[in-house]
């Protein structure tokens, strides 16, 4: 297998990994989906709301915002106080606040990590106050996979797709631009004399370009061998690390592959 | 009501981005340009920011301001 790092723009990574089938890339992205365990906040302990929102709603929003870190964690599932909640499979955030003003907007920064897991994102509105309005809580985030519920899924976007390939009979191809324009990522472009595919991974093999030509000069098709992966992160861990922890997520299920099968009695 | 802290079908972060196109939008920039420039690319994202009616500053209007129940 060979891995190229086509774009690590911000929170957008992508990978093209050639000679590997694409089920096998495949695995990794739907682990990373749904097995990968990352914090969320998922018990919220309201002391006080006299704000418009209704407690199910702050709590319900305080869920959804991307923690990191939780690293020393302990999934509940395999926490001694048998996933009731303890310190060591839960940490706490604060948030107490009273407005100042009208119309005051609470953000995700003003939630106090009282434990080893703090907010990935500071800039989103938890509830809107008018002054003298309160909201005090406790809110107890634990791991968990987006398999249990969407708020542990830590990507937004994650693809996988084959490499397309466009080839170009040049002497069919009369330069008529056709193509150019009907490209709605916009890949092909003319350069002096030569129709020139300018990046072929943004082809979504939609064939547009294929209908356009009136000379049947170019074709689209896509070879198997080679795939893209591309993870969006929600900030929880970064989409390298995100990789790392599902490879590491495969591993230990087929270890228990392993293991039930060498504890496997013959059938009778 | 108040702006959805995430796509509902990707699960994207939207609501931090939410203040800044409403206010680019109010002064008369284009919609599909202001998405673009906040890195909202799916239409599952860009649909709830065309969408979505901020009514909380209405709903604010109505709320007591303190225990005592005094408005």
């Amino acid at each position: 297998m060979d891995v190229e790092v086509l774009g690590n723009r911000g929170a957008r990574f992508t990978i093209i990994a050639r000679g590997v089938d694409p089920s096998f890339i495949n695995a990794i992205r739907r682990t990373v989906m749904a097995d990968v365990a990352v914090p969320a906040v998922d018990k919220v302990f309201i002391a006080e709301n006299s704000g418009v929102l209704y407690d199910e709603i702050i709590a319900h929003r305080i869920g959804l915002i991307p923690l990191k870190g939780g690293e020393g964690l302990v999934h509940p599932s395999n926490c001694e106080c048998g996933g009731k909640g303890c310190p060591r499979c839960e940490a706490i955030l604060t948030l107490e606040v009273e407005a100042p003003e009208d119309a005051y907007t609470v953000y995700s920064g003003r939630l106090k990590p009282e434990g080893s897991v703090f907010v990935a994102n500071n800039d989103i509105p938890i509830a809107v106050l008018n002054k003298g309005q309160r909201i005090a809580l406790e809110a107890h985030a634990r791991l968990g996979s987006g398999r249990e519920h969407a708020k542990w899924q830590p990507v937004s976007g994650a693809v996988v797709k084959y490499e397309p390939i466009i080839e170009i009979d040049t002497e069919k191809c009369s330069l008529s631009a056709k193509c150019v324009q009907a490209c709605p990522k916009k890949i092909l472009a003319i350069e002096g004399n030569n129709l020139k595919v300018i990046s072929v991974w943004d082809c979504t093999l939609c064939k547009e370009c294929v209908e356009a030509c009136p000379n049947g000069a170019i074709s689209v098709s896509y070879n198997p061998a080679n795939a893209m992966l591309m993870l969006e992160s929600e900030g929880s861990l970064s989409p390298q690390e995100l990789i790392f922890a599902a490879c590491e997520v495969l591993k230990d299920k087929f270890e228990s592959i392993r293991i039930a099968l060498e504890n496997a009695k013959e059938a009778s | 009501m108040i702006i959805p802290v995430r796509c509902f079908t990707c699960g994207k972060v939207i609501a931090d981005k939410w203040e800044a196109f409403n206010e680019r939008v109010g002064k008369g920039e284009n919609p599909a340009k202001v998405l673009d420039s906040l890195g909202i690319e799916r239409y599952c994202c860009r649909r709830i920011f065309l969408s979505h009616v901020d009514l909380v500053g209405e709903s604010l209007k109505f709320s007591v301001r303190d225990r005592e129940g005094k408005i």
